[in-house]
């Protein structure tokens, strides 16, 4: 095993390919980093925490199309170029197991892969640290965190695409399979299931608010109850959760996105106000007395989660105390606050992902072993 | 003590039958020349004895081990096994973006040798092959030759009992050919047992002792290079071109004879007729202007093989 993983490291580091994928992926930091520094929200400076959030969220969607993409080509090539070159008869004719070559080789690959993101890593605590912005232990750890997660999604693409690569023996055929196996996976199955919650969310609504709930919608404007839009919305963004979780075990990316979907927690703060007027007969009319309010009351009540609802909300009501009628006028706020909670804090709101993901991995790596112990390497 | 000794192995890639019961043995000390023609089931042979393919039944012992019966190989013993072969493929290259000293070094480790020791063996091997003035050169920009010697020099470093070559000397000149055959030579000297493959016969004469020939997956021959060549030559017959200086004709023989004009003639006999030839001339009053005697190619021999077979 050791064997096979110097060679991979040896190989790898001596390639101009990996310098190529090295410094592109540094080059990407640099726009994010400028884009930081000179975009400033209504002429403040970013706080710490605003800075590390967008960094996160920023190097996750790069992730997504450019390191997921890396790691699948370079295993979708890693097997079959060694076959067709040749190179993997004369290591397998050493003294060494199939399956210690195998383990070492992917090892390597991780490891090249590590060095690349530990580059990443101290680019980014350089430039947060030319941004003012002290860095903490806390803060290393964060993007270590994020990196790994990141590393840990790669892994289980690699592994997919050493699948590709021992199965397609033609390394343009293997990079197309690897690149139209990442759409299916990554692109269209989550549409799929944003389709399927869509028609499941509609159906609901249609057995709440009736067969005709898309005309009758705009009668519910002015009520306190739910529109069948709102009830509609609510569902979906339910659904499609909850289908994500589900079906897509298999994809990395959308597991990568629930395991960092915590990073920070919302909480809504709701403050109303309320002022009770008095009613008075005038002739045959009653009317309010704006002039002289009887009292006002103002309550904070804080919840997990977003504003449920609208923001703004105001009205008044008649009440009756003690055989008077009073006028209450009230109007209410919601306010979300949304605070950083870190990498670490996410990961652990969703350790049965980081399961999910680790399964996954073994899983890949199984079928991807198996197959190489079995198959004739001419 | 046999090195190699394989017995009714059988090996089908989807529907092409590249192994049929093969029967082989190699034995302490012998350079084995293992001929036939292309698609014979050579390199699936190779490939078999070390372990890189799965044939479906038969069994192969390395040094007196048997390392695989009906479709399982032994891996413990296989893995004991390679550390003493040498195995040089066909149509390989090395890792391009390594040097000769480095490839030699790391494959030196799998051997599990010394750093002191790789880099000794790395560069006797290197002044030997003429490879020492390139040593740091990547293997990319290598030529074709060179790269065919770098893979000779890989299959040496752990002074291997068995050297298994894979066509070794396919595509190299005829000073790259000669410096191959020394190495075998080298290599029988020092009492170790070679077994190669090759399509052509010239690569073997001189240098083999035993010659084994494999047509369609099954041996078909096994002899000395000499009794391999006369069993040939009587296979294919001889090919006798024929010109003279007036038009001669030939009663009473049963050779295949084509008259290409009516003064040059193709002559095919089982035998050297020769002197049979120039008494049917002389005997016509006319005069032999030019005669040549050509001897069948292997490619000629194994299609005779074939077609005999059916």
């Amino acid at each position: 095993m050791m064997w096979g993983l110097k060679l991979e490291i040896k190989k790898s580091i001596r390639t101009k390919k990996f310098w190529a994928i090295l410094i592109i992926m540094l080059l990407l930091y640099i726009p994010i980093l400028y884009a930081i520094k000179t975009v400033q929200p209504y002429g403040r400076e970013f706080t710490a925490s605003e800075v590390i959030a967008a960094l996160i969220s920023i190097t996750l969607s790069l992730a997504k199309f450019f390191i997921t993409i890396l790691a699948i080509v370079l295993g979708a090539t890693a097997v079959n170029t060694e076959i067709t070159e040749g190179t993997l008869r004369v290591a397998i004719s050493k003294p060494i197991s199939r399956l210690g070559y195998i383990v070492g080789k992917f090892l390597g690959h991780i490891v090249v892969l590590f060095i690349a993101i530990l580059l990443a890593v101290v680019v980014t605590l350089v430039g947060i640290a030319m941004m003012g912005i002290d860095i903490t232990s806390g803060l290393i750890w964060d993007v270590l965190l994020l990196n790994l997660s990141i590393l840990l999604a790669m892994m289980e693409f690699l592994a997919l695409g050493y699948i590709v690569s021992l199965f397609v023996k033609s390394t343009s055929t293997a990079i197309g399979i690897a690149i139209v196996l990442l759409f299916l996976m990554s692109l269209m199955s989550p549409i799929l299931v944003e389709y399927f919650a869509h028609s499941k969310a509609e159906e609901l609504t249609r057995e709440k608010f009736g067969p005709n709930w898309e005309r009758e919608g705009f009668l519910y404007r002015n009520e306190s109850v739910k529109s069948p839009y709102e009830y509609m919305n609510i569902q979906y963004n339910r659904l499609v959760k909850e289908y994500k979780r589900k079906y897509l075990f298999f994809d990395p990316i959308t597991q990568l996105n629930f395991l960092l979907g915590n990073l920070t927690k919302k909480i809504h703060v709701t403050i109303t106000n309320e002022t009770y007027y008095p009613m008075k007969k005038e002739g045959l009319t009653i009317v309010t007395d704006y002039e002289h309010p009887i009292k006002s009351n103002v309550t904070n009540t804080t919840g997990e989660g977003p504003c449920q609802g609208a923001d703004v909300e105001g009205g008044s009501r008649t009440e009756n105390i003690n055989g008077t009628y009073v006028e209450v006028r009230y109007e209410k706020r919601c306010y979300t606050l949304e605070t950083y909670q870190g990498v670490g804090y996410s990961i652990k709101k969703n350790l049965d992902r980081l399961g999910v993901m680790i399964a996954m991995l073994i899983l890949y790596l199984g079928v991807g072993f198996y197959r190489f112990l079995r198959m004739d390497l001419r | 003590m046999t090195m190699i000794k394989i017995e009714n192995l059988v090996k089908t890639y989807r529907d092409v039958k590249a192994l049929d019961g093969l029967n082989l043995e190699v034995k302490k000390g012998q350079i084995y020349g293992f001929l036939g023609p292309n698609g014979a089931g050579k390199s699936t042979t190779i490939l078999s004895v070390l372990g890189l393919i799965y044939p479906q039944k038969g069994k192969i012992e390395l040094f007196g081990q048997e390392i695989f019966r009906d479709g399982k190989y032994n891996e413990k013993r296989l893995v004991e096994a390679k550390k003493k072969i040498g195995y040089m493929p066909e149509h390989a290259t090395l890792w391009e973006f390594l040097t000769p000293m480095q490839t030699l070094d790391i494959i030196g480790e799998s051997f599990g040798m010394s750093k002191e020791e790789r880099a000794k063996r790395s560069r006797e091997l290197l002044e030997l092959l003429n490879l020492w003035e390139v040593r740091n050169k990547k293997v990319g920009k290598f030529s074709k030759g060179m790269k065919q010697r770098l893979l000779l020099a890989q299959a040496l470093i752990n002074d291997p009992e068995l050297l298994i070559l894979d066509e070794p000397m396919t595509g190299l000149d005829p000073k790259g050919i000669a410096e191959f055959k020394d190495i075998i030579r080298r290599q029988k000297k020092e009492g170790k047992t070679v077994f190669f493959s090759s399509h052509i016969l010239a690569h073997v004469e001189e240098v083999c002792d035993t010659v084994g020939v494999i047509v369609r997956g099954k041996l078909r021959v096994e002899d000395s290079i000499d009794n391999i060549k006369m069993s040939f030559l009587r296979k294919g017959g001889y090919l006798i071109l024929l010109e003279t200086d007036r038009p001669v004709e030939f009663k009473d023989v049963d050779w295949e004879i084509e008259r290409v004009s009516p003064t040059k003639y193709k002559i095919k006999a089982p035998e050297d007729v020769r002197a049979q030839i120039n008494e049917i001339v002389w005997s016509q009053g006319a005069k032999i202007l030019q005669l040549m005697v050509r001897v069948p190619s292997l490619e000629e021999i194994f299609l005779k093989m074939m077609e005999e077979e059916g």
